[in-house]
């Protein structure tokens, strides 16, 4: 019986019961009488009563209760009605409890021998309720509607921005309008009825800024069902720092140079017309500065385009120079290759001879000329273009720089043949990955897109520094902790109070911005509920604990303690003033 | 009989009731139409024709018309039917013997009488009346007279009203002044000779030249009224209690009025268009004619062609070009004629139909000859009238005599040097001179002989120089002191026979600038180098020493046509002929240079090596092309924070909206359909007043689909390096070697 009893600040139990002891010494030892009469031993009786209920006033005692052994079923959102149905057939005396997010039920649950959770499951951060108890959890329906989502959050202008996702039984005639600011409509699809669906819409992006995007649902008559955010950021294009160097001039380099100069990229080229005698041109540049291999020079730049026969010329030092300069700081280097590269072995790259000299690239509409080669593929090759599992350009990575070619060729055939946005496409996808890679301080991770007002958002965040420190739109600090194996990496949760653009910085280098939108709970609620599914479905998936529930407690009324208090109190005041109380 | 009789009867009846109706309606007809053409409201016509036609109806009662009162009617016309015309109407089983025997009668009488029986009415009256009020319509609304009471005639006459919004939110307590008149006029230019417009429209579509004014009234004193373009503000003038301001059209453009009261409250209208239309040049069109037509000299050869010329506002004239050429080779001839069209051309028609019938055989011309022709029509534009030039056509009467070989087949242009065509005219001289000498003193025979001489010296000189020779140049020899004095000008005036200036009386004289000739050398274009003989770039080598013993025979003709013996010099002219001929007719000398024309090689330093004086080329350029509205892309961006933040603009986004305003303009001349609502929204923007919910978002809308598409380009990503990733970088580059 005693083992059922337990204090509610147990911490103060030794201090407390000193403090009894004494108090009840102090008044023995006053008390104390030669020839002991009953109203001594009936006044030490009150004394300890008294003291015994002052320590219970203090010490708050609870009672244990034995565990029930009923189970209770848990009623989240996404509920199958006939599972219900049929765990009350089961279970005679099946407790029902209803899910509310932020609501304590954990001492009530923590009465019942098991919880089975019904429906799509609770909040991960409820999760806590939960903890120790035996958990089945028999998981509901699939959320109508949006479930997947994926998208580029931070294109940059031009880029394409690719909106994928899952809808899950669309109703006949339903259509998805990505819609842009303002409400333009971008990009549509038709949706089959029922079961779940992939989709795809395409846009590009226009001009840099944040931006709010909408995923529209009509129905067949053309009425608005439900509207979705999209925030998207679009980055300005950042102006690379190019060299050319070419062993004669080609058509090829010319396009390409008045391609990338009238975007605004700073390039020098040189091309060689006799011996010892260079063409050497340079766009947008500084005049200070010019194209001379050196290591120190070459680090200011971010990429370089050389075609082979200059690669292979290329006295030692040179070489030694660019091979420095990519290694160490990151310079990308472009290789404009000939049948005689294709051929040869030790550049790096092995290719195949595979004898065709037209290839329609995959997600390209069109036939590119190439040379009748490809790329073998290899250990750390990172293709770019391909065409049916075949890599047409690619680059491996050289310590912290990149080294890439293609096999297209003449492909200012393209502009000539008026597909101006294919050869931009083209050539921004091949430059794009092998230049340089700017490296911030840090590097922000979210776990969901979606992100709620006054609900837990949790980042993570990559960085090189020792203490970084996070401020928050409200310019409060956001504690973070340090992964027990990864000192780069830092975690921390806030609760974003303003919805709409919100912001975090750190306070160590204010460079590293993450900007992220904040929206209220009726936004992407399917897309939410599947993933609460997915979560639970994660963590409710082991062996269930087995056995006896977590005990629960009761406190024990403190009334009682109180009257006997002041009824000893009373007592112990009165009788010597008063003959009735004297024996 | 009694049943006809009785039918007769109801017909009657019918055809009166119709009448009667008709009258009434046709009393309503008449006023309606002239309400509606005097005030343009329909809705009042069909009331007055209600009204009216009720009124006319009550007094008429034709629903008071029945068998009855037509029995009465018969009965009263016509005695024979002795009072018993209703007795037809009752059945006659229910009348006594004698009453049918009476209906019998009178059945019989019916029939004889019925063609005579006509409805009573003022049907004819009514039509008159009609008519009076149709024409007083029309008067009225042909002439504009009683335009005061004419109302608008549809909703978008109110529409057209300028609207004023307070530009400023602090002025809107006090009542701002209304407008009370608004009137546009356009006074097109007199050429057009359209006649001058009103009207209460302020998008104006006119074109150019066209004068504009506008006037606008208002009930209250204003402090002043401005019309507003894109970047400039033209004030009004304040005459006889309205505002007014006038301008010419010139380009496209938008512009707004803006007033401010006398409190200093200033309020803007909404955005008009000023489209300015060009004047379109005449159109042609010509039927019935192929491009190229030939003839057999036996049949007739008329060519007949009808030609359809229209204008957007008048005609001036419209006339055929004709050339004709005759003759081939150094005898070509050129005529050039205006041909009138058969028909009268009505200036300042905007649709003519004309025809023409072409005689050939009228324009003098023979087998080989060839007709090319065109239509040219001008429009009554000024200054400056839009002339339209048709395509060519061509006629040709076959030659079927000479069949000449002919090298110029295979080419584009007919390159033969003129040169080439003197030596035969230098024989036929020769002979003629050989022909005459019995009538010829010695001294004019020896005269002759000498200026032929120096004709074949000429001659031979020109072939020099596309030989590359160094004699080539001025002449340097001279006949006579005293000729050469004559020859200042041009020295060989006096000595050659012009064969191409001759023609010229017979051109219709061209506006373009006769080419400067003097200097032009015909084979500059395709001759780069004459100082080397080896750099000749004209002749192959074989054609070469043909040429030079051409020029060898030359001598020799010269020499005896200047030793007096132009007998002895024929020969040699005649195998100069032959040579010349035969470089003629080879091909080979006429293939046409194009292309790389490589700059002259300098042998003495030919593939020497040699370097010393070549540099490195360098250039530098700034070639990044600006972005296109700039202010139009912060704008959108600004909106975006102003519709997610639900904030008002303030002065530094209302300068914003109005760069990118001014950027929209340009691009809405261009497309005023597309963006003028955009545009006006932004000027609303731009000016301190209430945005209702949703015009933000509208601006953005309408600017990002005026912002053009970006294109995909290199671009220099962010990626964070990791100690970790470095690290394992570093381990597989080390087991990479």
């Amino acid at each position: 019986m005693i083992a059922d009893i337990r204090f509610l600040y147990e911490d103060i139990a030794w201090p407390v019961l000193v403090g009894s002891v004494a108090l009840l010494v102090v008044f023995i030892w006053k008390e104390w009488q030669p020839n002991k009469r009953l109203r001594f031993f009936i006044k030490i009786f009150t004394a300890l009563l008294l003291v015994f209920s002052l320590a219970m006033l203090a010490l708050r005692p609870l009672k244990v209760m034995a565990p029930e052994n009923g189970v209770v079923a848990l009623l989240s959102e996404g509920l199958k009605s006939n599972q219900l149905d049929s765990l009350q057939k089961e279970y005679r005396d099946l407790s029902v409890i209803k899910y509310a997010v932020n609501k304590d039920i954990r001492d009530t649950l923590h009465s019942f021998g098991e919880v089975i959770i019904l429906g799509r499951g609770i909040q991960p951060f409820d999760f806590w309720q939960l903890e120790g108890m035996p958990v089945r959890y028999l998981g509901g329906a699939h959320p109508e509607g949006l479930i997947g989502l994926w998208y580029t959050t931070e294109p940059v202008v031009g880029e394409e921005l690719s909106i994928k996702g899952t809808f899950n039984e669309p109703r006949k005639g339903d259509r998805l309008i990505l819609r842009g600011p303002g409400g333009t409509g971008l990009d549509s699809i038709s949706l089959k009825e029922g079961g779940m669906q992939p989709f795809q819409l395409l846009t590009t992006s226009v001009l840099h800024g944040k931006f709010l995007f909408s995923l529209d649902l009509m129905d067949s008559m053309g009425t608005l069902k439900n509207s979705e955010p999209l925030p998207v950021r679009i980055r300005p294009e950042s102006k690379l720092k190019i060299g050319v160097v070419n062993d004669f001039p080609t058509f090829e380099t010319k396009y390409l140079k008045n391609f990338l100069a009238e975007r605004g990229h700073e390039l020098f080229i040189r091309s060689k017309v006799s011996s010892d005698r260079y063409k050497m041109e340079a766009f947008n540049t500084d005049p200070a500065t010019s194209l001379t291999i050196s290591e120190k020079n070459l680090e200011t730049f971010d990429l370089l385009i050389m075609d082979s026969e200059t690669y292979k010329k290329l006295p030692g030092t040179w070489q030694m120079a660019v091979k420095n300069a990519i290694f160490n700081t990151g310079l990308g280097l472009f290789i404009q290759g000939d049948t005689g590269f294709f051929r040869a072995t030790g550049s790096g790259f092995e290719f195949t001879n595979d004898k065709t000299t037209m290839v329609q690239p995959d997600q390209v509409q069109l036939k590119i000329p190439k040379h009748p080669f490809h790329f073998k593929e290899g250990f750390g090759l990172q293709a770019v273009h391909t065409a049916d599992g075949k890599v047409l350009s690619a680059y491996i990575r050289a310590g912290e720089g990149r080294i890439g070619s293609t096999v297209f060729e003449s492909t200012f055939q393209l502009l000539l043949d008026g597909h101006q946005k294919e050869y931009q496409r083209l050539w921004a996808g091949i430059l794009t990955g092998i230049s340089k890679k700017n490296h911030p301080v840090a590097e922000w991770g979210i776990e969901s897109r979606v992100i709620y007002l006054d609900q837990p958002f949790e980042f993570q965040i990559r960085t090189t520094l020792e203490q970084p420190e996070v401020i928050g739109s409200t310019g409060s600090r956001i504690p973070l902790a340090q992964d027990v194996d990864l000192f780069n990496l830092w975690q921390g949760t806030t609760y974003p109070r303003r919805k709409g653009w919100n912001h975090q910085v750190l306070k160590n280098d204010t460079a590293a911005r993450f900007e992220y939108y904040v929206m209220d709970t009726t936004s992407w609620r399917s897309l939410a509920q599947y993933g609460i599914q997915e979560v639970n479905n994660r963590h409710w998936d082991r062996d269930p604990i087995t056995g006896e529930g977590k005990q629960g407690v009761q406190p024990i009324p403190q009334t009682g303690f109180y009257i006997v208090f002041l009824l000893c109190a009373g007592y112990l005041w009165l009788e010597p003033r008063n003959k009735v109380f004297q024996f | 009989m009694i049943s006809t009789a009785k039918n007769s009867i109801i017909n009657l009846n019918r055809k009166w009731h119709f009448l009667l109706w008709l009258e009434t309606a046709l009393f309503g007809l008449g006023p309606a139409v002239l309400l509606y053409l005097v005030t343009g409201v329909l809705w009042w016509s069909v009331v007055a024709f209600m009204a009216i036609s009720g009124i006319t109806s009550l007094v008429l009662r034709p629903w008071k018309m029945n068998l009855g009162k037509i029995c009465s009617y018969i009965d009263a016309q016509c005695k024979a039917m002795e009072y018993s015309t209703g007795l037809l109407l009752v059945p006659a089983e229910a009348l006594p013997d004698l009453a049918r025997l009476q209906q019998q009668k009178i059945a019989n009488q019916l029939e004889e009488v019925r063609s005579g029986l006509k409805p009573l009415g003022h049907l004819r009256r009514a039509i008159l009346i009609t008519l009076f009020f149709f024409s007083c319509g029309l008067i009225l609304s042909q002439f504009g007279l009683l335009e005061t009471l004419r109302i608008p005639r549809d909703k978008s006459g109110i529409k057209d009203t300028i609207i004023f919004k307070s530009a400023d939110s602090t002025s809107r307590e006090t009542v701002p002044p209304k407008l009370t008149q608004q009137l546009l006029r356009l006074q097109f230019p007199a050429y057009t000779r359209a006649r001058p417009v009103s009207t209460r429209k302020m998008d104006v579509k006119a074109v150019m030249g066209t004068n504009l004014s506008w006037e606008i009234g208002f009930n209250d004193t204003v402090e002043s009224v401005a019309m507003e373009s894109i970047s400039e503000s033209f004030p009004m003038r304040w005459v006889k209690g309205r505002y007014i301001h006038s301008s010419v059209v010139e380009a496209s453009g938008f512009y707004n009025f803006r007033f401010t009261d006398t409190l200093g409250g200033s309020y803007v209208s909404e955005l008009y268009t000023l489209e300015a239309v060009e004047d379109q040049g005449p159109v042609l069109e010509v039927r019935g004619l192929k491009q190229f037509s030939s003839f057999r000299f036996s049949e007739s050869k008329d060519l007949n062609f009808n030609t359809l010329v229209t204008d957007d506002y008048g005609i001036a004239a419209v006339a055929i070009i004709a050339t004709v050429s005759k003759g081939s080779g150094e005898s070509v001839k050129f005529r050039e004629e205006k041909l009138p069209f058969d028909d009268e051309v009505v200036a300042g028609e905007r649709k003519l139909e004309l025809s023409k019938r072409i005689n050939l055989d009228d324009l003098a011309m023979e087998p080989g000859d060839e007709l090319y022709f065109y239509i040219e029509a001008t429009d009554t534009k000024k200054p400056g009238p839009n002339t339209t030039r048709g395509e060519t056509f061509f006629a040709v009467i076959r030659d079927t005599v000479s069949n000449t070989f002919a090298v110029e087949g295979t080419m584009g242009a007919d390159l033969m040097p003129d040169y080439f065509r003197s030596q035969r005219q230098l024989i036929i001289d020769t002979e003629k001179l050989i022909k005459d000498k019995p009538v010829l003193s010695k001294q004019e025979f020896n005269s002759l002989s000498n200026e032929l001489g120096y004709d074949q010296k000429s001659l031979r000189i020109k072939y020099g120089e596309f030989m590359g020779d160094e004699a080539v140049g001025e002449m340097t020899v001279t006949a006579d002191p005293e000729e050469a004095e004559d020859t200042v000008n041009d020295i060989l005036e006096s000595y050659t026979h012009d064969h191409d200036g001759d023609n010229e009386h017979n051109l219709v004289d061209h506006q373009e600038e006769a080419e400067d000739e003097s200097n032009s050398n015909p084979l500059s274009t395709y001759v780069h180098n004459h100082e080397d003989p080896e750099a000749s770039t004209l002749f192959a080598q074989s054609l070469k020493s043909k040429l030079m013993q051409a020029m060898g025979e030359m001598w020799d003709a010269e020499l005896y046509l200047r030793l007096y013996e132009p007998d002895k010099s024929l020969p040699y002219q005649y195998k100069a002929l032959e040579l010349l001929q035969e470089i003629k007719n080879s091909a080979r000398i006429y293939v046409h240079r194009i292309g790389f024309d490589p700059p002259p090689i300098k042998e003495d330093k030919r593939l020497t090596g040699e370097m010393k004086d070549i540099a490195n080329f360098r250039k530098r350029e700034a070639i990044a092309t600006p972005e296109e509205f700039p202010n139009m892309r912060d704008a959108v961006v600004r909106l975006e924070q102003l519709i997610r933040e639900g904030t008002k603009p303030t002065k530094a986004d209302r300068s914003i909206f109005e760069q990118a305003g001014n950027e929209l303009a340009r691009k809405a001349i261009e497309e005023p359909g597309a963006y003028l609502e955009t545009l006006q929204h932004l000027k609303w923007l731009t000016e301190e007043m209430e945005i209702p919910p949703g015009r933000f978002s509208a601006v953005q809308r309408g600017l990002l689909s005026a912002i053009p598409k970006a294109s995909p380009g290199p671009d220099r990503d962010s990626r964070f390096l990791d100690t970790a990733d470095k690290m394992l970088l570093e381990e597989l580059e080390k087991h990479d070697r």
